[in-house]
């Protein structure tokens, strides 16, 4: 009964639950309600509260009166608006209230912060998205096309011969090649980092190399001989290392988790017909 | 490389040899790169440099959903997305589009209108509180019966809001706090000092009647703690930027904070942003002055709104001068652009115009550094040519976007159609780290560069030693920070009244065109108070010549297949750098200087549109673009 563990039916029952009691909740007490309005010492605690945090000082008798008759005067005015069916067939109240439904089962599904043990089952069942990402020291050595032409390549690959024979290694082989205006040496560069510098390609083919000279290989400004100093392979992650960003994501897809399982099940309960061929007469002639 | 005795590995010396053949070019200064490891008493070359060897790209002007014109115009997206497109990650647009960047930008400042903040979320929400008003509650009617109703709802609410004649309170405290609260919580959630800077920010949008843009950024260098000190300054308190300066000074003292201010689109000011009178219509002065070079060190040039480096009519003799220009008239098209605006609208004439203040009033209001920033309203920072997402979701990516109008005039006698818009800009940070501190420090001292949407690399330093041998330097940022003084950075007169010389190096964007050519733009204060510029080529591709009148005489051609929306890297050239000495120097005149780096010409969005969605543009709409990029001036004071 694995679906009993699943969070998302721990919400939906909870949600279910709360909506009932809501209902009859409201039903019970709707008569009472429709004509008494109190405004007692938790509901003006509030409105100060409220108040307080916008003005950042609290309001003197005076405004709070204020702000207390306003909130009167409004309930009066809902309850009657209410009892005169005005929210019916408005347009905008029915935007609201479908706003206000997804952002309650959004609360729903925030309800608690996630606990440690769910945490881990998502990583878990996630472990790609969390992999630390390998990294790579590495010099290269520059050879400019636009100014040796079809040479670059030969005199590359006479560089990078005489450099795998060398020893000791020469001081500074990125001298063997042409100037170069962002660096010779990068340490411990992860694949973002050297893709944001040298272009996409260039970034593929230097995580494939193993350690010592290699290439040449091409970026978007010409040949590079690489040369990997070290790598720091690619790793899962320990649990503390990704628990905020694992809270992020396991909130983000449990709200829209959430959203998408209300409205499957509401719409369950819908007979729903679309007209395809309208859709299709209706829309735009697809671009090449 | 005559001088390989100096060599300190005799495997060095063979292998030199050996390359030597291949070399059709001078190999730079070896001899200056080996003597530089001993006198640095450090073995690596690259040990103990101290100044910022990265450049840091970034958007300092994005809108959200939070924005009431985003929001109008059908932006969906709000601070998260922003935050997860920006880092690189794949979104799903307004329009249900997937949509990533081919790389992550460093850092951004989300910057949402304060004036009506979360407030078109309100109207459309019908939120309780603004739906006792007559007109937001025909609004929220309009609004969520879609299409044209949904439409004329925006336009009405533009136009009142641009006369500032907003039927209901918009900037109650009460409505903008929560809404910074939730801009606080996902700058402080996404900033991650070293990976990706969240700046705290927001927009101040201070229309002067009747409806000339004065819109400023403000960039916290601070986090949540001090900058949630203070709500931000809406256009209720004032619309007069001597307030906002005053409200920013406020902040500082009352937090111990800092924060910077950038103002943007002076091409849709009607003469007002860069005037040489304050909104009072009274002569600036010198307390003006001090007051708005401690504020806003750095302007915005250029961005999806236009491109506001120069205009053809102020620089008639400089044939680049005409770059996306948006010149019919001010933001809301409800007045028309006369020439005599012009010169208080566009950069390089404000630099200008600063210098002139400078010598009335002892300080310079115009002292600025240039950066280049998106303004888009979709929540994505998109502005390559072949992934530009557009100015507001009106106008994403569809067959239709480019013969929409994106801004119009009340009247209809005028408009900005869809394929005026520039897929522009980026802000370049040479800095460090990425850090909020050590980004916004190097706002403060203007070492930052505009681009419009490329990501090339441009290093510029002014000084009085520069030689011929520091352009073949392999290090050409330590011989510029030890000889001069960086983009931004000033120069006083040298002992001998010497011309000051320039180091400028550009290398192309790795995904992008190759390079042009390198120019430098000087403007200066004669001794009768005459104002003057000169566009001077300096490095140019191909083996072009430079004449004796300082420009290359052959344009760099053109390989753009417009139809297919291609192009071959056969011209141009991946790098350029030179030194430069000023030929028509006068040591007793104030003057400035900026380089100017232009790409080939590439395929500009609306060929990627055409292409892709099978239209046919008018023949009068551009296809092709020479992406380029601005400095900040270096200044020479005498």
């Amino acid at each position: 009964m694995k679906w009993i563990r699943e969070p998302l039916v721990h919400f939906a029952i909870l949600g279910a639950i709360l909506f009932l009691a809501y209902a009859v909740a409201s039903d019970l007490f709707a008569e009472d309600q429709a004509r008494q309005i109190v405004m007692d010492e938790s509901a003006i605690a509030t409105l100060a509260d409220g108040w307080e945090r916008q003005w950042q000082r609290p309001p003197t008798a005076e405004e709070l009166r204020g702000i207390v008759d306003a909130r009167v005067r409004e309930e009066v005015l809902y309850r009657e608006a209410q009892a005169m069916g005005l929210d019916v067939n408005d347009i905008v109240v029915r935007r609201r209230m479908v706003q206000k439904m997804e952002l309650l089962s959004q609360d729903l599904a925030l309800l608690a912060d996630p606990t440690d043990a769910e945490l881990r089952a998502f990583f878990a069942e996630n472990p790609d998205d969390y992999q630390v990402p390998p990294r790579v020291s590495f010099s290269h050595v520059y050879f400019n096309i636009d100014q040796r032409g079809a040479a670059a390549r030969d005199d590359a690959i006479r560089v990078l011969e005489a450099l795998r024979s060398a020893d000791p290694q020469p001081v500074s082989a990125p001298e063997l090649g042409d100037r170069f205006m962002l660096a010779y040496d990068y340490r411990l560069q992860a694949p973002a980092e050297i893709q944001r510098s040298f272009g996409s390609g260039f970034a593929e083919d230097l995580l494939d190399m193993q350690p010592g000279w290699n290439g040449p290989i091409g970026s978007g400004y010409g040949l590079h001989l690489v040369n990997i100093t070290e790598r720091v392979e690619s790793r899962a992650p320990e649990y503390e290392e990704v628990r905020d960003q694992l809270v992020n994501d396991f909130n983000r897809i449990r709200r829209d988790r959430a959203n998408e399982a209300l409205y499957e099940g509401l719409s369950q309960g819908y007979e729903i017909e679309i007209d395809e061929a309208a859709i299709e007469a209706r829309a735009l002639a697809p671009g090449r | 490389m005559r001088t390989m005795t100096t060599m300190s590995s005799t495997a060095l010396l063979a292998l030199l040899l050996l390359a030597l053949p291949a070399a059709a070019q001078d190999f730079g200064n070896a001899q200056e790169y080996a003597a530089g490891t001993l006198q640095n008493k450090e073995y690596s070359p690259y040990a103990g440099r101290g100044y910022p060897t990265q450049v840091f790209w970034g958007d300092t002007h994005l809108h959200t959903n939070l924005s009431v014109d985003a929001g109008m115009f059908g932006n969906r997206l709000g601070l998260e997305e922003a935050y997860r497109f920006t880092r690189g990650e794949e979104v799903v647009t307004s329009h249900g589009l997937r949509a990533q960047l081919s790389r992550p930008l460093d850092f951004v400042v989300v910057a949402d209108h304060s004036d009506g903040y979360g407030m078109f979320a309100k109207i459309v929400g019908g939120d309780p509180d603004l739906m006792k008003d007559e007109t937001a509650r025909r609004w929220n009617r309009m609004f969520n019966e879609g299409g044209q109703s949904a439409v004329e709802a925006t336009l009405e609410l533009i136009d009142l809001f641009s006369k500032g004649q907003m039927p209901f309170p918009i900037n109650a405290p009460e409505s903008i706090g929560p809404v910074w609260d939730d801009v606080l919580e996902a700058a402080e959630k996404y900033n991650e000092p070293g990976v990706f800077t969240a700046f705290i920010g927001y927009e101040w949008t201070s229309l002067a009647p009747p409806g000339n843009n004065l819109h400023r950024v403000l960039v916290y260098r601070d986090d949540a703690t001090r900058a949630g000190q203070k709500l931000p300054m809406t256009t209720e308190t004032s619309i007069d930027p001597e307030d906002l300066w005053d409200y920013m000074a406020d902040y500082e003292a009352k937090t111990g904070g800092k924060v910077l201010a950038i103002p943007h689109n002076g091409n849709l000011s009607n003469g007002m942003m860069f005037d040489v009178k304050d909104m009072d219509g009274n002569p600036l002065t010198r307390a003006y002055a001090e007051t708005r070079d401690r504020w806003e060190p750095v302007y915005e040039v250029t961005q999806i709104k236009g491109d506001g480096e120069a205009h053809p009519l102020l620089s008639p003799d400089d044939e680049f001068a005409d770059y996306e220009t948006w010149d019919l008239g001010n933001l809301n098209l409800s007045q028309a652009k006369t020439e005599d605006m012009l010169q208080h609208e566009y950069g390089r004439s404000a630099l200008k115009l600063g210098l002139q203040l400078e010598a009335q009033l002892g300080v310079n209001p115009f002292q600025f550094g240039m950066i280049g920033s998106t303004d888009s309203h979709t929540s994505l920072p998109a502005v390559e040519e072949e992934n530009f997402f557009g100015k507001h979701s009106g106008v994403e990516p569809s067959p239709e976007r480019a013969a929409h109008v994106a801004i119009g005039a009340a009247d209809g006698s005028s408009a900005f159609m869809g394929w005026d818009m520039a897929s522009s800009g980026y802000a370049a940070v040479w800095a460090t780290d990425n850090t909020r501190k050590a980004l916004w420090d190097a706002m403060m001292r203007r070492e930052v560069y505009a681009t419009t949407g490329s990501r090339m690399l441009i290093r510029f330093f002014g000084g009085f030693d520069f030689t011929e041998a520091d352009a073949r330097s392999r290090f050409p940022g330590q011989a510029g920070y030890s000889k001069g003084v960086p983009m931004g950075g000033e120069l006083s007169r040298s002992s001998s009244g010497a011309a000051p010389s320039f180091l400028v190096a550009a290398l192309k964007d790795p995904y992008g065109g190759n390079l042009d050519r390198i120019q430098i733009v000087k403007g200066w204060l004669d001794s009768g108070g005459e104002l003057h510029e000169r566009v001077y080529d300096v490095a140019v591709s191909d083996d072009r010549e430079i004449g004796s009148d300082g420009r290359a005489g052959q344009a760099v051609g053109n390989t753009v297949d417009v139809e297919n929306a291609t192009w071959l890297n056969t011209i141009g050239d991946p790098e350029l750098i030179a030194v430069w000495e000023d030929p028509d120097f006068d040591a007793d005149e104030r003057a400035f200087y900026y380089a100017r780096v232009i790409e080939i010409p590439t395929p500009r969005w609306t060929a990627y549109d055409a292409f892709r969605f099978g239209i046919e543009m008018p023949d009068d709409v551009e296809m092709t673009t020479q992406e380029r990029g601005y400095t900040s001036p270096i200044w020479y004071k005498p």
